[in-house]
């Protein structure tokens, strides 16, 4: 499996099923919502590192450079623009055609869920709940 | 040269244009609250309480891209943030908030109101 499909199967293991009884802790729901985000974050970095640098195994050490030059931040505002379908004006020219309705979808998760992940690793007020961790996987 | 001001309605009104809507799932309730985010922009959280014991996670993302739209048909600007509690979690949430209101004061969302959908 991959990392991010990793990932997943771990947040999984953390939560009880859908109908199961059984109450987590704020500990293990923070640490599930953080990590589900990574998932994310791992495969969109993953898909455009390879994308630019190359997919072939010669590639490795230069797809990891390229892959360290994603921050989260840049990411999210990249995300706004693609989310909301009003892109930079710069950014315009490089599309093909229009924003598709899943690329603004992939967007609008991927800010969504970075919100709950800094919410879930800063907030030490905010108590998520089970369906929290649900959603974000 | 200084960000645009984005169009922000009041509260009351994101809640008018989440009333006016009918909604075919077990919706209970829906608190809406202002804030910014951790990218630094002004935004809304909307916290759709679900009168089930297991939310439909599908179903709940079709609400939440609805409720953006509606938002943003509206001429709000602002990122809209949905997130799903049942019953029971949000009935939890409020008492905790009653338990660590002695933290601080800024645990409290700067603008709040809510609708029942």
């Amino acid at each position: 499996m991959s990392l991010p499909q990793n990932l997943l199967a771990l947040c999984e293991t953390m939560l009880p099923g859908q109908n199961q009884r059984g109450r987590p802790d704020a500990a293990t729901l923070k640490r599930c919502i953080s990590t589900a985000y990574y998932a994310v974050f791992s495969l969109l970095v993953h898909a455009a590192s390879s994308m630019l640098a190359g997919n072939s195994a010669g590639r490795n050490e230069l797809r990891g450079y390229v892959a360290r030059a994603f921050s989260h931040n840049e990411m999210a505002e990249a995300c706004k623009g693609f989310a909301g379908g009003n892109l930079n004006k710069r950014l315009k020219p490089c599309l093909q055609s229009s924003i598709s309705t899943d690329l603004k979808d992939i967007a609008a998760t991927f800010r969504s869920l970075q919100q709950s992940r800094h919410d879930a690793d800063y907030n030490i007020l905010q108590k998520p709940k089970k369906t929290d961790a649900r959603q974000a996987i | 040269m200084p960000a645009r001001a984005l169009k922000e309605l009041e509260i009351s009104d994101v809640e008018d244009i989440l009333n006016k809507e009918e909604w075919s799932l077990p919706f209970f309730s829906c608190r809406v609250e202002s804030d910014i985010d951790s990218l630094g922009d002004p935004a809304l959280w909307v916290w759709v309480v679900y009168d089930v014991k297991e939310v439909d996670l599908d179903a709940a993302h079709q609400a939440e891209r609805k409720i953006q739209s509606l938002i943003s048909e509206a001429g709000d600007e602002r990122w809209v943030y949905v997130r799903f509690r049942t019953r029971e979690e949000d009935a939890d949430t409020d008492e905790d908030n009653d338990e660590d209101s002695s933290w601080s004061d800024d645990s409290a969302r700067s603008d709040t109101g809510s609708v029942n959908l």
